[in-house]
């Protein structure tokens, strides 16, 4: 069994399916990653606007309050208050009031501050007036004195006694004004405890913010803006937790894949780790800013301790450490928070005022240098907060501007990818048209290449043709043995009758006459030609004298070669053919005849004709005749030549022995078409 | 951008889903119809025309199948004569029906004898063209496909 023939087609898509559906999906995480980069660049955005708006809210409260207080003090008091309006504002908030109460009860807090004014007046005016005292008394115990150097006894004596008493005036004297000096300072001195009423409770809650706002971001505007400036550290905490993540990952903004859902994930936990850590930072400096006393040192530092865990920063802690260290110090000093603070954070003229205190008071040199100490410590700290404050600005600048150039880069990187996209498509097309080129010049090629294998297969037919024609001369051949054979079995068999005989015979000189045949086509011989008429003759003969002399096949063979013998060279024949315009209907085939158009059939036809009188005309069977609507074209267009005329065309036909009457007549029609004389 | 990024997602969505079903039937008749006039340019070229000179009532021509959205398979037909052209035939004697004659170049005859035929390997030959031929016309057609999924 044959193979089947087949051939399968097919396409395999998976690969290309597959790499498609990929690239979606890149897509897709690449739009993904934009959009969650959008939204956390603008969570951190609007955390950055609450707090500047609680920033202007809490500032614009201050303002309301401050307006309420001025009017109800007066300029002329107002003049006279330590750091102006702003001043008070911010020692009244450190006493724990708000700026709503500070405007709510503007009124009463004007009144005490005049009334507070006036008692200092008075106080001032009756320390003049025990300096006047001690003067006269000064100067009546020097009188003394000098009336007791005098000689006179009873009078010494008493002058004496008199000077005894009068250092007694002068010793309960001195002590008077040490004790009204001492009133006047603190009074002065303490002055937000005396106008508030709250003493050191008021001085201790003071205290207490000043610690929590200076350690928390050493920045001397955070003194006056109280808790609310707490939301604005948050915030900063917040950005520079932001910031951190921010140039944690700038190094890797540059490539387009940092911009991912996990990165985006990251910042969204450092805005929910660092909100959390500022909302619980603000409870608890809200609920340390609550106490009502502290008794002692010990308690202030512990309320400063849990101020300072609420703030995982480092940075924040330092001032809180600062002040357990120094605190009973600042105590002893009959120094204040807010005093310390001014001295480490503003320096100038505060500093020199805190030394000034430190060394009036009555520490002890070392204690005094251990003060002084830390404070220049925390100016350290203030310059490293202040540092620190700017490196996270310029961290943050730094990290926009890479975010920006990362930005920038991934635009240029896109726009980049559209030119070589474009890029990618003239290739593509160059390729199209080098491929149409190519396909062209094959085509070219292949039909060169079919004219060349039609060339060769005409040439390989006309090679199996002539194979054909051996093959068929071998077959007559053998078909020629086969039937001179079989006469000869009929020759020799008793019983053959003359029939069988002459069929047999015939048969062989047909079969004998298709081998000569067919060995001339096998040779390329034309069998009418005078060559193969030779070659004919020499065959037949050949076959003659292999029979016996009284063959009737050998005779038969002879009668034929005699015939070819017989056929001349060349034959010379005039036909003189005469059409009268006149007399058409004489021209050929009268009513009757076998022949009034189309083919002559087998048997011989005669006709009348009359070219030079009544003549008979023998045509053979097969010779064409015309039929009588084109031979009365033919008349009229010889009538138009030469109306009324004679036409006589002359055909000379070279003819032989070989030449058929169908031969003859089709030659004749060609002649008649021509209209022409041939030779 | 993200709105251009959609775009391009759907557009390769389109584009994978175009290399499916129906349209890729539509590739593979194409590339189909193409091997078929290979098979025809061949035949012409090995005999002349697309029947035999003595088997004139037998039209050559080849067609296809899907066997799969992805798969096609040409066959010869008829195939009878297309395995005589391809392998050839051994030494037979075809004999006239009774009471007809076969025609030779040397006149009726009642039988002809014929030697061995050799194959002309014209089915072996056509395939080797469209394996040559068909994957610039399937990257041709799929890339026509692509282009017009992905150029919106």
């Amino acid at each position: 069994m044959a193979d089947d023939l087949r051939m399968k087609l097919g396409i395999d898509t998976g690969q290309a399916v597959g790499d498609l559906h990929k690239a979606a999906g890149a897509a897709d995480d690449l739009t993904s990653a934009l959009d969650d980069n959008r939204s956390a660049a603008q969570k951190v955005a609007d955390e950055i606007n609450s707090a500047t708006d609680t920033i202007v809210a809490q500032l614009k409260s201050d303002v309301d309050a401050a307006d309420a207080l001025a009017k109800a003090m007066g300029p002329e008091l107002l003049s006279t208050a330590d750091g102006g309006i702003q001043g008070l504002i911010a020692k009244l908030k450190d006493l724990g009031l708000t700026s709503d109460q500070i405007k709510a009860d503007a009124q009463a807090l004007g009144d005490a501050f005049k009334r507070s004014d006036e008692a200092v007046d008075e106080l001032k005016r009756l320390d003049g007036e025990l300096d006047q005292i001690d003067t006269d008394a000064k100067t009546a115990t020097d009188s003394l004195e000098r009336v007791g150097k005098a000689d006179v006894t009873p009078a010494s004596t008493s002058a004496h006694h008199l000077g005894d008493e009068m250092d007694h005036v002068k010793d309960r004297t001195g002590k008077a004004g040490e004790a009204v000096h001492s009133m006047s300072g603190n009074a002065v001195g303490d002055f937000a405890a005396a106008t508030s009423g709250v003493g050191p409770l008021g001085e201790a809650l003071g205290q207490m913010t000043e610690t929590a706002l200076g350690g928390e971001a050493s920045l001397k505007q955070i003194a006056t803006a109280g808790l609310g400036l707490g939301a604005l550290s948050g915030g900063m905490l917040l950005v520079n937790g932001l910031l951190s993540t921010f140039a944690k990952e700038a190094a890797e903004a540059a490539k387009i894949k940092a911009f991912n859902v996990e990165n985006a994930k990251v910042y969204s936990d450092a805005i929910e780790h660092n909100t959390n850590a500022i909302d619980d930072y603000i409870e608890k400096a809200r609920t340390a800013g609550g106490v009502k006393i502290a008794p002692n040192i010990d308690e202030q530092t512990r309320a400063f301790a849990a101020l300072g865990t609420a703030l995982p920063n480092d940075k924040l802690t330092f001032f809180t450490k600062g002040i357990q260290d120094v605190g009973p110090l600042l105590i002893a000093a009959k120094s204040s928070a807010q005093e310390y603070y001014d001295a480490a954070v503003n320096g100038g003229d505060a500093l020199d005022d805190f030394t000034t205190k430190v060394r009036n008071s009555n520490l002890s040199v070392d204690e005094q240098a251990k003060l002084l100490a830390a404070v220049f410590a925390q100016q350290d700290n203030v310059a490293k907060g202040a540092k620190t404050a700017r490196d996270d600005t310029a961290l943050y600048t730094k990290a926009s501007d890479d975010l920006t150039a990362s930005t920038a880069a991934y635009a240029n990187a896109a726009i980049h990818a559209d030119d070589v996209t474009a890029d990618f498509k003239r290739s593509t097309d160059d390729i199209k048209r080098a491929q149409e080129q190519a396909t062209t010049a094959s085509e070219n090629h292949r039909k060169a290449l079919e004219d060349e294998k039609q060339a060769t297969q005409n040439l390989i037919d006309q090679e199996l043709s002539q194979i054909d024609k051996k093959y068929a001369a071998r077959q007559a051949d053998g078909d020629a043995a086969d039937a001179v054979a079989n006469l000869t079995t009929v020759l020799a068999d008793h019983k053959s009758t003359m029939k069988d005989v002459a069929n047999a015979t015939d048969d062989a000189f047909n079969k004998v006459l298709d081998k000569t045949s067919a060995d001339l086509n096998a040779k390329g011989v034309v069998a009418d030609s005078r060559k193969g008429i030779e070659d004919q003759i020499t065959s037949l003969q050949n076959e003659a004298n292999a029979l016996d002399p009284g063959s009737p096949l050998r005779s038969r063979l002879l009668e034929y070669i005699n015939d070819l013998k017989n056929i001349p060279t060349q034959i010379a024949t005039d036909l003189h053919l005469s059409v009268t315009g006149d007399n058409p209907s004489n021209f050929l085939g009268g009513k009757g005849a076998h022949a009034a158009g189309g083919t002559v059939g087998p048997r011989e036809v005669s006709s009348l004709i009359d070219e030079e009188g009544p003549e008979i005309l023998t045509l053979p069977g097969g010779t064409q005749v015309m039929t009588a609507r084109a031979t009365a074209a033919y008349l009229a267009a010889a009538q138009r030549a030469d109306a009324g005329s004679t036409t006589i065309n002359n055909f000379t036909i070279h003819t032989h022995a070989g030449l058929s009457a169908r031969d003859l007549a089709a030659e004749l029609r060609r002649r008649a078409r021509r209209n022409g004389t041939s030779d | 951008m993200a709105d251009n990024l959609d775009a391009v997602a759907i557009r390769l969505r389109e584009a994978a889903a175009s290399l499916t079903g129906a349209q890729m039937r539509a590739v593979l008749t194409t590339v189909g119809v193409a091997a078929k006039k290979d098979v025809d340019d061949t035949l012409r070229a090995a005999i002349g025309g697309n029947s035999l000179r003595n088997w004139k009532r037998v039209k050559l021509s080849s067609g296809f199948e899907f066997t799969s959205d992805t798969e096609i398979e040409l066959r010869p037909r008829p195939e009878g004569p297309w395995q005589v052209i391809e392998r050839g035939a051994g030494p037979h004697v075809i004999r006239a029906r009774k009471g007809r004659a076969l025609r030779t170049p040397h006149g009726p005859r009642a039988k002809v004898r014929l030697k061995h035929g050799r194959g002309l390997k014209v089915w072996t030959t056509a395939v080797a063209a469209i394996d040559k031929a068909t994957p610039k016309r399937t990257a041709d057609e799929l890339h026509k496909l692509l282009q017009g999924k992905l150029d919106g």
